[in-house]
């Protein structure tokens, strides 16, 4: 990424460049009063209501005037919740929960949008392509409410619980609490998430597929390439480039977990392990009202974020992958 | 032409999306106007469609207290956070719920945006009813000695037992009366076979992932503080800290593992937990006397063989004092905020409002509807028949919600109910309200509590749940409760005492003498 080289201006052509500048502003102006709304809301809904993030550094409640030079508590929120033992305990679960999801759901769209791709029939695909999008449509709270009746345990000795429950004794021999379970919890929010979301998540890779152009293929199979060759070599390094963008978006997110999910699935036995930032903020800035204190917490992520999307872009950029930005 | 018009259409486009991200910006609060009064009203809502505004017991309702009345029904299951998104917008009713009092609440209290009604609800010629509020619950939700509300008022002896008449006499058994006795009842309706069809397919009680209602109960029969104890220093302690507490625990975990109580407890949610009583395999519930009246009305449907009973404590053992568990008294208080309400004018005629609201009349409005049309009257006794019509249920649905309550009338009506339970469930109140274990720690909001309550709550009700079921063990549960005092439960505890020090209201040598207890100490 060479620099252009910058050319040193005399005054007059300065003036010129400026009026042509504003003659072309002038021409488009059109335009210009078109963009505004969308500019004006990126200003008023995101930009304008970054001044309350101020407010991780007062000892808000809700009501308190807000432009008032009182309440200043400099950093005491970000220290009690880094010095709160529950910190680590929400940064480790909501790091499992997000890896799992990173490593074993990630890929998953790209693996079905490839085998969708494969598949000649037109009218099969289509078919196949519309009911996989389906579980997408699902509300959690079903998902949830299904998840409950498949796992539960039995109320007493004797009585039967779940269809899995039951699968899972007559194999093992064991009675395994899955809900009650600290570990179980991760694979079931993994399972319903990948259950709901490996479908739609294929949208993104099909559309890149649909772009590969026809010709490639040809030539691969006048060279003798085989399918997997030509999956291995033409299909694979065509959507890379939206892999490595999907990725870094991830990266982005790699801290929300969504707190709707978990919070339904969550119980006293299992508690402890899925307690994470998103359930936390929830409860303490939403039920509680402690707004300084939880936009603190949502500032700490947001600071996150950025480094791991910048530290992917980077990463992509040495990889010799083009970049978000 | 087409140019020119193609301009006008982007420009009006433009222009009008900037008004419309302009709009919304600034209200302004005029005060109530007295000719013609409209009262905005902020309260709870337990019915998916609570009563309409053009519904006739409304306008019964808004002539009877000759105002406007103009309702923001909120669902309760999230009423407290729809009230902190109130407070924080400040876009405020004149009339407004408050559930509990929590941080901000409190913080709103202290700066001054509800009006302090302490001293102007006394007044018995204005506000005859009002000026009826119980002393002893006001000082209970006050903030700083001072009332910022007028309450909604509730049974105090609420707490029950629900169980299976029918099993009992089957098994030859009596309304249990101490722990003994109740703990032989769950073991004979598990292995007893209660239900006579000569299989095991019943077990004791039932219990939800919310086990503190059952917990706290238990606790308190087994000589546990309500709440709060005072130790043998005379200072104000969890009743964690108290071996009543304790005991109830381990008679749980007991139950537990002899499968008394369901094994799938921690994650069964307490919507269902009538399910499993309705269906014939459980027979006991530990919650609200009125619960037996609700399941043994379910009950005639599914199954008329079926006898319910209900009974409200049982004792340590033969020889102590009968304990039951009170409820606060109350259910949230009614909030005037200034930003709505900012004159003195103002505030009179939302006071008379309610004042109103407590009168006989609006109170049998609320409750039952208009008579002949929502009900009928059955005599002796005032008992109203409801029409079993569910349009006509609609018209006053949720409207006892608003009204405060805490006024019960000798000849005012009251509800017949098909099953005789229902008497016995007043007899369980009356009867409650003789033994209730007060909590000397009521009034008092420990900041610490109040930003960090739930979290620190959550560590004991965790370590609960695994020592009933038998994930941890006693070591185990003392470890958790070390762990809540270091997380700021200490803190907790210590400014909890600072605010109970310098209540000048209470005798604390009375207070101490009755329930001076020795604190359970962490064997290890």
């Amino acid at each position: 990424m060479a620099k252009t080289q910058k050319v040193q201006l005399t005054p007059q052509e300065k003036a010129v460049a400026r009026q042509k500048k504003w003659t072309r502003i002038k021409r488009d102006k059109w335009m210009y009063l078109l963009l505004l709304p969308g500019f004006l809301y990126f200003i008023i809904f995101k930009i304008v209501p970054m001044w309350g993030v101020l407010i991780a550094f007062k000892d808000y409640y809700a009501g308190m005037p807000f432009f008032t030079l009182e309440h200043w508590i400099g950093f005491r929120n970000f220290t009690d919740f880094f010095g709160d033992s529950s910190f680590l305990q929400l940064l480790r679960n909501t790091l499992i929960i997000s890896f799992m999801n990173l490593i074993f759901y990630f890929p998953l769209p790209i693996v079905l949008a490839l085998l969708l791709n494969e598949i000649k029939v037109q009218w099969y695909k289509k078919a196949l392509q519309t009911l996989v999008y389906v579980p997408h449509f699902v509300s959690m709270v079903v998902i949830a409410s299904i998840s409950f009746m498949l796992l539960k345990t039995p109320s007493m000795e004797g009585a039967s619980g779940g269809g899995l429950y039951e699968i899972i004794k007559a194999m093992t021999g064991k009675e395994v609490n899955i809900l009650g379970s600290p570990t179980a919890i991760y694979w079931i929010l993994l399972i319903q998430n990948i259950w709901k979301e490996t479908g739609w998540g294929t949208i993104i890779f099909l559309a890149a597929l649909a772009g590969v152009d026809v010709e490639q293929y040809e030539a691969a199979i006048v060279d003798g390439a085989n399918r997997f060759q030509q999956l291995i070599y033409i299909t694979v390094p065509a959507i890379l480039g939206t892999i490595v963008t999907m990725f870094i978006l991830r990266m982005g997110s790699v801290l929300d977990t969504g707190f709707e999910q978990i919070i339904l699935m969550q119980n006293e036995l299992n508690r402890n392990t899925s307690e994470t930032f998103d359930t936390y903020v929830y409860q303490v800035g939403r039920i509680q009202g402690n707004y300084g204190y939880s936009t603190a917490v949502g500032l700490f992520k947001s600071i996150i974020s950025i480094i791991c999307i910048q530290t992917a872009n980077t990463l992509a950029k040495k990889a010799g992958q083009t970049g978000l930005y | 032409m087409t140019k020119n018009w193609k301009k006008v259409l982007t420009a009006s486009l433009a222009v009008a999306m900037l008004a419309g991200s302009l709009a919304g910006c600034g209200s302004k609060t005029a005060s109530i106007d007295p000719e013609n009064p409209v009262i905005n009203v902020m309260t709870k809502a337990f019915n998916p469609e609570p009563a309409a505004a053009d519904s006739p017991v409304m306008q019964e309702l808004e002539k009877y207290l000759g105002v406007d009345l103009n309702f923001t029904w909120v669902p309760s299951s999230n009423y407290d956070e729809k009230v902190t998104a109130a407070m924080g917008s400040g876009e405020y009713p004149h009339i407004m719920l408050v559930g509990s009092r929590s941080s901000s609440v409190i913080q709103n209290c202290r700066s001054g945006s509800f009006w302090d009604i302490t001293d102007i609800v006394t007044d018995a010629s204005k506000y005859p009813n009002l000026a009826q509020m119980s002393e002893e619950i006001k000082h209970n939700y006050s903030v700083d000695g001072k009332v910022y509300g007028v309450y909604r008022g509730r049974e105090l002896g609420r707490a029950g037992v629900t169980i299976r008449q029918d099993w009992l006499d089957k098994l030859g058994l009596g309304i249990p009366t101490t722990v003994d006795e109740f703990y032989n009842v769950l073991k004979q309706f598990t292995e007893g076979d209660p239900d006579g069809n000569g299989q095991k397919d019943t077990y004791g009680m039932i219990i939800t992932n919310y086990l503190t209602g059952p917990l706290d109960n238990l606790a308190i029969w087994m000589g546990s503080p309500n709440q709060w104890g005072v130790d043998t220093e005379g200072k104000l302690a969890p009743d964690y800290m108290f071996q009543g507490y304790k005991d109830a625990l381990d008679f749980l975990r007991k139950c537990y593992s002899e499968g008394l109580i369901n094994k799938d407890m921690a994650t069964m949610s307490s919507d269902d937990w009538n399910e499993q009583f309705l269906s014939g395999q459980a027979g006991v519930i530990i919650d609200v006397a009125d619960r037996a009246r609700r399941v043994a009305q379910n009950l005639l449907g599914i199954n008329p063989n079926a006898k319910v009973g209900v009974f409200g404590y049982v004792k340590k053992d033969a020889a102590s004092e009968p304990k039951t568990l009170p409820t606060t008294g109350y259910d949230g208080f009614y909030v005037f905020p200034k930003a709505a309400v900012p004159t003195e004018e103002d505030l009179d005629i939302c006071l008379t409002v309610l004042d109103k609201a407590c009168d006989m009349e609006a109170a049998d409005l609320c409750n039952y509807g208009i008579l002949d049309r929502n009900y009928t009257v059955e005599e002796p006794g005032h008992f109203a028949v409801k029409k079993d019509d569910a349009a006509l249920t609609k018209e006053y649905a949720d409207l006892n919600q608003f009204a405060p309550g805490f006024i019960t009338y000798e000849d005012g009506l009251q509800t017949k109910y098909d099953t005789d339970v229902a008497e016995k469930v007043q007899e369980v109140y009356e009867e409650n309200r003789l033994y209730t274990v007060a909590n000397p720690a009521e009034p008092y909001v420990s900041d610490t509590y109040s930003t960090k309550g739930p979290q620190l709550d959550a560590i004991i009700n965790e370590a609960n749940t695994k020592y009933i079921c038998g994930q941890i063990s006693e070591a185990d549960w003392f470890a958790q409760r070390d762990r809540w005092l270091q997380q700021g439960g200490q803190q907790v505890i210590d400014e909890t005492n600072a605010a109970f020090e310098a209540d000048t209201s209470v005798d604390k040598a009375a207070v101490a003498e009755q329930a001076a207890q020795a604190v359970m100490a962490n064997p290890s």
